[in-house]
This record gives C-alpha cells, structure tokens and sequence, in this order.
C-alpha cells in the first residue's frame, strides 16, 4: 500500500500556494464573511439605484447588480473558484440556454403586438386588442366607450 | 480517526483487504472521485432548476415588455422593505450554510450543527415574511389572473403582474419549503454523527441547492419589487 495520503487531514485555512483543493475545506471563514458583506452592500445599493430615475439604465442597473450578486455567491459560497471546471461548465450552459430562450422570446415580442389569447375573456371595460404601442389610448381606459372583446383596428390583417 | 485516513492509488487495494469504508460505494475507486462524480450529479440538477425557473424569467420579461404601465402600477402594491428583509435573511442564510459545510469539513461537530439551525431558523423567517405579503395581496384581492379582484386597477393588466409575481414566488417558496426539510433531514444526521472530514457531501450539496435558491431570489427581488 502507497504510503502517500490525500489531502483529508484536517487544515483549518487553504494553503496558499497553488494547491488545488477538491475535497476538504476550500476557503476560510474570512472568505465567507467578506462574501456575505458585500452581498448586503450590494443589496442596499440596489433598493438605492431604485429610488432614481435612470429611464432605460434602471433595469439593467438592477440586473447587472444582481449578476454581480450571483457571480459572489457561486464563485465562493458554491466553491467554483476552487472547483473541478466541469461544474462551471455545466452553470454556463444553463445560462448560455436561458440566453437562447430570452433571445428568441425578445424577437418574437418585437415583432407583433396582439399577445392575448382570443379565447381570453377580458374583464369590463378592458379590450385586449388595444394595441396600445401604436399611438391608440390605452386599454382599460373605460372612457374609450369601445363594447368589450370586439376586435381592435390592427387585426385587420 | 485512523480508519478514515485513505489513499488515492491505494484504495481499491484497501477495500480488497476488507477495510471497506460504509460511505464509499463499490464502484468508486476514491472518495475523491465518488465526492466529484456526486457533485456533478448536482450541478446538472441545479441546471434544470435554471432552466424551469428561467422559463418563468423569459415569460416575466415578455409581458412586462408588452405592459410596463400595469407591471409599474401593479409593483406599488410589493412592500419593497418586506422583500428587501427576504433578501437579507436569505443572503444570511446562504452564508451559514456554507459556514456549516466547512465546519463538516473541519470536523467541528458542535458548529455544525449550530449553523444549520441558524440556516434552518432563517428558511423559517423567510417564509413566516412571505405570508405576511401574501395575505396583504390575498386581503386586497391582488390575486393571479380571472381571479384578480381589486378595483382600482387604471391599466386592465395588472393581473398578469401577478399571475407571475404568484407563480415566481410561489414556486421559489416551494423550494424553500423543501429545503427546509432536506435540512432538518441533515440536521437529523448531523446529530446522529453521520458527518466527518471524510464524508460530509450531503452537506455539502444542500449547500448548494440552497445558494441555487438564494441566487433565484437575488434576480426576483430587483425584478418583481424594484422595477420601474
């Protein structure tokens, strides 16, 4: 039997050197306490970029802060840092796919406007078939005085 | 201890002498490669749950495109502080539970149990939160689609706001739900002595299905209660 041993001993902090742990403790606690007080910084900072008006920057503000939030959280409380590649490969892949799905929902919502069913039942004095990018009132608004569920002017086709 | 000290070329010749170690299935040749072989295992499941719950994102961010007067006006009616505490407790939560997988890792015992309670405590008030805006939203008749009931509503769309806000949430409660009882499960065994330097995977990946939880939390927070 080999007398050489795996790195299973009990070691309170990693090593600094570049030994590549994948078993065992891979961070120290500091790690994980830095971690999580930047997760809560970046928390408050995104209720606080909600109080501004930003126009279009807004949703990216909050999406962007909340990836950054994601990449902490999987680098270290999830151990990619300092784990085999193959489990970041199989993250990215799921976001490369959830890319692909929102990409092609994006290109069909660009391109036509009437969304609702027309089975739907709308409630009163709603008009589903409103399209309400194109310069005509808004649906809902009761004072259009349109009868309920009747087609709209764009499905003229 | 001296029965879990393994070697990496000399294992298989280990458990043909006898010494088999109860945690290591018969066809891993090391614990090393069996705790890999797990955690991919996991990872490919954490990549479903993207998947389903990235189905609902996609749905969120089609009609939200489609009517961002009703999803703006229906937002107003999320406490921004409530969800904002959710947030918290949650990213608390997180790091307790990988407090607890290192202290598996470390052998401490004691510690680890204590930080899955505090996990489990956390999970708890999460959810003790949730109900407080559910049954605000249930009150004001802010319920997912025909049976939307709240009259002031200026835009007619507000429904589809929650008919996501119900289904995203609902379905990353559900997921809370469960992880509760996976960690009582490994509360149950950490109790038992089941965990050790040499075998802790099970804490290990409800580690990290609970992070997989928290980082869908991290994207709903922004999106159902920040939006403008």
């Amino acid at each position: 039997m080999s007398e050489h041993t795996t790195t299973l001993e009990p070691t309170e902090t990693v090593h600094s050197h570049e030994e590549v742990r994948h078993h065992g403790p891979k961070n120290p606690p500091r790690v994980y306490l830095l971690t999580l007080t930047g997760l809560l910084i970046l928390t408050i900072l995104t209720v606080a970029v909600a109080h501004f008006d930003l126009g279009e920057f807004n949703v990216f503000a909050a999406i962007g802060i909340a990836t950054i939030k994601a990449t902490l959280v999987a680098l270290f409380f999830m151990h990619l840092l300092h784990d085999r590649p193959m489990n970041a490969i199989i993250l990215c892949t799921a976001f490369i796919l959830l890319g692909l799905l929102l990409s092609f929902c994006f290109l069909d919502s660009g391109t036509r406007y009437n969304l609702v069913p027309a089975s739907a039942v709308p409630p009163a004095g709603v008009d589903y078939n409103r399209p309400k990018n194109l310069g005509v009132p808004y649906a809902g608004e009761k004072s259009h005085g349109k009868p309920v569920g009747t087609a709209g002017p764009m499905d003229k086709k | 201890m001296s029965s879990i000290s393994t070697t990496v070329e000399g294992h298989a010749h280990e458990s043909a002498h006898g010494h088999h170690d109860p945690n290591l299935q018969h066809h891993f040749a090391t614990k090393e490669q069996q705790f890999d072989t797990t955690k991919i295992g996991m990872w490919l499941f954490l990549a479903t749950e993207i998947l389903m719950f990235g189905g609902l994102f996609a749905g969120f961010a089609y009609m939200q495109s489609r009517f961002p007067e009703a999803f703006f006006e229906a937002h107003k009616h999320l406490q921004v502080p409530l969800g904002a505490l959710n947030t918290i407790v949650l990213l608390i939560s997180s790091f307790t539970m990988v407090m607890a997988v290192h202290k598996a890792a470390t052998n401490k015992q004691k510690q680890l149990i204590a930080y899955l309670t505090i996990t489990i405590v956390c999970a708890c008030i999460f959810l003790v939160v949730k109900y407080f805006e559910y049954s605000h939203k249930f009150h004001d008749g802010l319920l997912p689609g025909r049976f939307f009931s709240n009259t002031e509503d200026p835009t007619g769309h507000q429904f589809i706001f929650f008919s996501f806000y119900f289904m995203m949430t609902g379905l990353h409660g559900i997921h809370i739900l469960i992880g509760i009882v996976v960690l009582l499960w490994l509360l149950r065994r950490a109790i038992r002595g089941d965990f050790s330097r040499s075998y802790y995977t099970p804490v290990d990946l409800v580690g990290l299905y609970w992070h997989l939880v928290d980082v869908i939390w991290i994207y709903l927070f922004p999106l159902l209660y920040l939006i403008r």
